[in-house]
């Protein structure tokens, strides 16, 4: 049941990256991934790879586990590879089954766009390992604030989201607590065709949903009760705060940057 | 202070009046029980002193202030209220972040909110359990937070709705006497809803509610005394030690004074003892 979490799973700790800002660890995964697309030659490959490396030493996360928590995803890049290699028609044949030919080309190009895929993915499962769903919540609605004076509802948003992650085990357990209950009235989730299984589903998500509705009206009370009142004038118990840790890290990005662009000339 | 006058309300697209013409008035700092069937309109009365709900008809005041749509959040401010499922009424990811909920929302300064939390905290006796998960406490270790978080907030009103009702006998036990143990240390205006005759008990007044009107309305002693029929008739029969006490007046024995719990059906007993 609980296996589809693994990706985006908080593993607590004290590293480096751990104790960065996650405003710090927000800014600096967006724009390398945005970065990671204008490699156009094996040095900025190498170059990345080795950030990316760098990356996982400094946060103590297990690389056994940082692959398996990507596992997911690995049907995607395999996919992609053999795509690329499908469609791109350049260069030498280097190898050919009947209508089937892998030109050279194609084969550089799917190597270079999966390795980028498979960066990207552990670059991001790396901020979702080493951030509390919490923070990534608190950076997001820091840095997106500007955008209130435009009326977007940023604070909500973030609320929403914070409030969601709040409710996810219990929904969980509730969850499992139907599905134990229409087990024991002989409804099979386990067994038969798909489209069987789906009609089984049906019994459990109803109560589901009814519960849900009823736990979001009673907290929207007890928001309300607490003097709720929107984003307005409030202060917050969680604050975050720039360390010299997030200096650190910034001016390696940056010196990461500078190096790339040099490679590019 | 509380007071209804004339107060009637109905549910939005509904004809009956779930409130209806109900006249009330609660002392400051009194204890009160609210007792009445399921579906008689107790949880209404709560929302309509908290302005959650809008009353259609009749006046509304608390703490001397009229309630009116327009100073509904500063009435609010005085009102703290704890409900059913703790479970629903966490916002917070750990116990901290859901007892600082109410103080961010008033604008409550960091350091500030740090010292209150601690300190409530420690009268609650939860002050270990700062950093964890709400949904991984017990259920009464739940209400204390919820109770934690409604009174960090320093109301002048508490209200319980039905704050007990999904915990074990134990479990209510020890949330009645931290109530109880807060009320000592500062009062406040208590508005207890519960089903347990037992809880009510320990109010100085219960009053009875039936299809949105009081019916019965008197301290526990007076109740129980005056108006058993009555009780038993509206679906609550007396607690044992009462029944056994009506029993033994029935056949001669009268207890004076009438006792209420197991402790004064003793002493009562013995005085009934000694006498012969
Ligand atoms: N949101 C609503 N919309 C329409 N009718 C409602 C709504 N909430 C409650 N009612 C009706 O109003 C009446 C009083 O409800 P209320 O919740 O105040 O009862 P209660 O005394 O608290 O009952 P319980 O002991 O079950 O909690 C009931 O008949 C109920 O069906
Ligand atoms: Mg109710």
């Amino acid at each position: 049941m609980k296996s589809w979490l693994v990706i985006g799973q908080y593993l607590p700790g004290n590293s480096f990256i751990h104790r960065l800002d996650p405003r710090t660890k927000l800014i600096i995964i967006f724009s390398f991934v945005c970065v990671l697309f204008f490699a156009n030659h094996w040095t900025g490959y190498l170059l990345f790879t080795t950030f990316t490396i760098v990356s996982i030493v400094l946060s103590k996360v297990s690389v056994p586990f940082l692959l398996k928590g990507i596992t997911p995803v690995w049907f995607f890049i395999v996919l992609t590879f053999f795509l690329h290699i499908l469609i791109t028609k350049e260069g030498e044949i280097l190898w050919e089954l009947g209508w089937f030919q892998v030109y050279e080309a194609g084969l550089q190009r799917s190597i270079e766009i999966s390795w980028r895929l498979l960066i990207l993915v552990v670059f991001t499962s790396l901020l979702t390992l080493t951030t509390a769903p919490m923070e990534i919540t608190d950076a997001l609605e820091s840095l997106l604030g500007p955008l209130k004076r435009w009326n977007l509802p940023i604070h909500e948003l973030a609320l929403m989201m914070s409030i969601s992650l709040r409710f996810i085990p219990t929904l969980m357990d509730e969850t499992e607590r139907i599905s134990k209950a229409q087990a024991s009235r002989g409804v099979d989730l386990k067994s038969g065709t798909l489209k069987d299984r789906m009609y089984a589903f049906i019994p459990l998500l109803i109560p589901l949903f009814i519960g849900a509705f009823k736990r979001a009206e009673d907290l929207a009370t007890a928001m309300e009760v607490r003097g709720y009142q929107g984003g307005e004038g409030r202060t917050k118990l969680r604050a975050l705060q720039f360390s010299n840790l997030d200096i650190i890290a910034a001016i390696g990005y940056v010196i990461v940057l500078i190096l790339f662009i040099y490679i590019r000339q | 202070m509380i007071k209804f006058q004339d107060v009637s309300f109905r549910y939005r697209d509904t004809d009956a009046w779930v409130i209806d013409s109900l006249n009330l008035t609660i002392k400051e700092n009194q204890k009160v029980a609210i007792i009445g069937k399921n579906g008689s309109g107790k949880s209404t009365i709560a929302k309509l002193i908290s302005g959650l709900l809008l009353h259609e008809l009749g006046h509304i005041y608390v703490e001397n202030d009229q309630l009116t749509p327009e100073n509904l959040l500063d009435i609010r401010k005085k009102i703290g209220m704890v409900f059913q499922n703790p479970e629903n009424q966490f916002v917070g990811m750990t116990v901290k972040e859901d007892i600082a909920f109410g103080l961010e929302n008033r604008g409550v300064k960091r350091e500030v909110m740090l010292e209150k939390i601690v300190d409530i905290l420690e009268q609650v006796s939860m002050l270990e359990y700062i950093d964890r998960e709400p949904q991984h406490l017990s259920g009464g270790q739940k209400q204390r937070i919820a109770i934690a978080s409604a009174m960090v907030l320093e109301p002048k009103i508490l209200i319980l709705d039905e704050a007990t009702s999904m915990l074990d006998p134990v479990g209510r036990k020890e949330m009645m006497s931290l109530v109880e143990t807060l009320h000592n240390r500062k009062p406040f205006t208590l508005l207890m809803i519960t089903h347990e005759l037992n809880e009510a008990i320990l109010a100085d007044r219960i009053i009875v509610i039936e299809k949105g009107k009081v019916v019965l309305d008197g301290t526990p002693r007076e109740l129980f005394t005056h108006h058993n029929h009555a009780l038993d008739e509206l679906g609550f029969p007396a607690p044992y030690t009462i029944q056994l006490a009506k029993g033994l007046e029935k056949n001669g024995f009268s207890l004076e004074p009438f006792p209420l719990d197991q402790e004064e059906l003793i002493s009562a007993l013995w005085k009934l003892h000694l006498k012969r």
